[in-house]
């Protein structure tokens, strides 16, 4: 049961600014050698602060919530998976606990 | 524009256009998307939102005001959302807000426009004088509105820009909570504002050492899921479930007899069990976790209620899928799952908790015809 992220890291492109490391709530990156790395893998949750936040655009990863029971209801009434707050759209979902 | 509060249900505005709304809600929505670029002199609050004294309007200078005191009706909204009532009305008006009486000097720091957040943020700023940039969330507290993307550069932008920030400070710093990164870039923030974005600690109560000091440690950057934060997400894991589930049991209670009953009623314990021994059950996954549950419950309840093996089966069954689903949906309440690794797990788990509500159900209703026949 190994978990699987989609995170990945160019580090050519890396300029060592550390905006990755400042972002990150589970401390995947670290820096060695004025460029980023990836030492704790596992441990992405995928939110994309770290991608939406590099300006060399070293970063990719597929950005969503990982919320079950927004995915399931997605899958079921075919709308996009989201956080039901704050959306008209999906109703249904606004008051699961994730919102809060 | 201004508005008129007639009762409690209706509230009727006219707005630059002249257009006239009578709905409480539309009114209120409008109201606190549009005021900052509007002169709001002498507008009122509605009563849902900030009604008490410390959020009164600067007038004039487009500046609401507020401070770190907590009384008990804030104690009391608090406990309000954490239950999820009023919850989706508990909205702080976007905008520029001084906690204290902030100069030129003072920090900037951005803030959703649920109250919750907002009021955490004030409550932890005790002592400081600061400018609260508001952005418009919806109501959705920072992480999850910066996951939408409503806070967001854009969002950021357009409320620097209204509020004439530069106008009342001289430095250019946002401090931005670290879980709006997700919907900030903030090289563009910089390119559009002239605004440098720094990402502030995760947890409030950390941001008197992180004003201090100018450093955000590396504690203060990581996100935890710790006994006190999960335990504080139960009453919304079962406000739904909570009388429906109690009302089963009893039910079921006379009607089919104890297993039945007990294995609806394990819904809710699940409920409880899953945030508390959330770091004890063993996996990484939550449906782990949970099936290990649902199957520790269903072995101490038939020690304390001895059953057959033909009632023990369909109990167990209904006990261990139940608890898998409910720690499933628990996912998104955490602070680390992933959407691909979420999605994995469903993918793996679902047809089995599918067997085992299967074989429950259908054991269940050939005992129960059997009784007939």
């Amino acid at each position: 049961m190994k978990t699987i992220t989609t995170l990945e890291l160019e580090q050519s492109k890396c300029t060592g600014c550390g905006r990755c490391i400042e972002v990150c709530p589970h401390n995947v990156f670290q820096i060695r050698n004025k460029k980023a790395e990836i030492i704790h893998l596992l441990d992405c949750m995928e939110c994309g602060a770290c991608q939406k936040n590099c300006q060399a655009q070293a970063i990719s990863v597929e950005v969503g919530v990982g919320c079950a029971a927004a995915m399931m209801i997605s899958a079921l009434t075919g709308q996009e998976a989201a956080c039901g707050c704050g959306s008209d759209k999906t109703k249904t979902l606004q008051n699961t606990s994730c919102c809060g | 524009m201004f508005w008129i509060r007639g009762n409690k249900k209706t509230v009727i505005t006219i707005n630059k256009e002249g257009d006239l709304k009578m709905n409480r809600k539309t009114a209120v929505t409008n109201i606190l998307s549009n005021v900052t670029g509007i002169d709001i002199n002498g507008i009122e609050y509605p009563d849902s939102t900030d009604q008490s004294e410390k959020t009164k309007i600067w007038s004039q200078t487009r500046i609401y005001k507020t401070d770190s005191h907590f009384d008990f009706y804030d104690t009391l909204n608090q406990w309000k959302y954490r239950w999820g009532i009023g919850r989706m009305n508990a909205i702080v008006t976007p905008g520029l807000w001084a906690l204290g009486t902030p100069d030129e000097n003072s920090p900037v720091l951005v803030s959703a426009n649920y109250r919750m957040s907002f009021d955490v943020l004030r409550k932890n700023l005790e002592g400081d004088n600061a400018w609260i940039l508001v952005l418009d969330t919806k109501g959705i507290n920072v992480w999850c509105a910066a996951g939408k993307g409503t806070f967001g550069t854009e969002e950021i932008v357009r409320r620097v820009q209204t509020s004439e920030l530069e106008k009342k400070v001289k430095h250019h710093r946002l401090i931005v909570q670290q879980l709006g990164a997700p919907g900030v870039a903030s090289h563009e923030v910089e390119k559009q504002t002239g605004f440098r974005v720094v990402y502030g600690p995760v947890r409030a109560k950390d941001l008197p050492a992180f004003l201090d000091t100018g450093r955000v440690t590396s504690s203060m950057r990581l996100v935890t899921f710790n006994l006190a934060e999960r335990v504080i997400l139960i009453p919304m894991e079962l406000r739904f479930v909570f009388l429906p589930v109690l009302l089963a049991t009893i039910i079921l209670w006379f009607v089919t007899g104890p297993t039945i009953a007990l294995s609806i009623a394990g819904i809710m314990i699940t409920g409880i069990a899953i945030p508390v021994l959330h770091n004890i059950l063993p996996g990484k996954w939550l449906t782990t976790k949970g099936a290990f549950w649902g199957f520790l419950q269903a072995l101490v309840i038939s020690l304390i209620l001895p059953m057959s093996i033909w009632q023990f089966i369909p109990f167990l069954a209904a006990n261990v899928s139940a608890s898998a689903f409910i720690a499933l949906n628990f996912t998104g309440a955490t602070t680390y799952t992933s959407v691909n690794g979420v999605r994995q797990e469903i993918k793996t788990v679902i047809p089995w908790i599918a067997v085992g509500i299967v074989t429950a159900l259908s054991i269940w209703i050939i005992q129960f015809v059997w009784k007939f026949i």
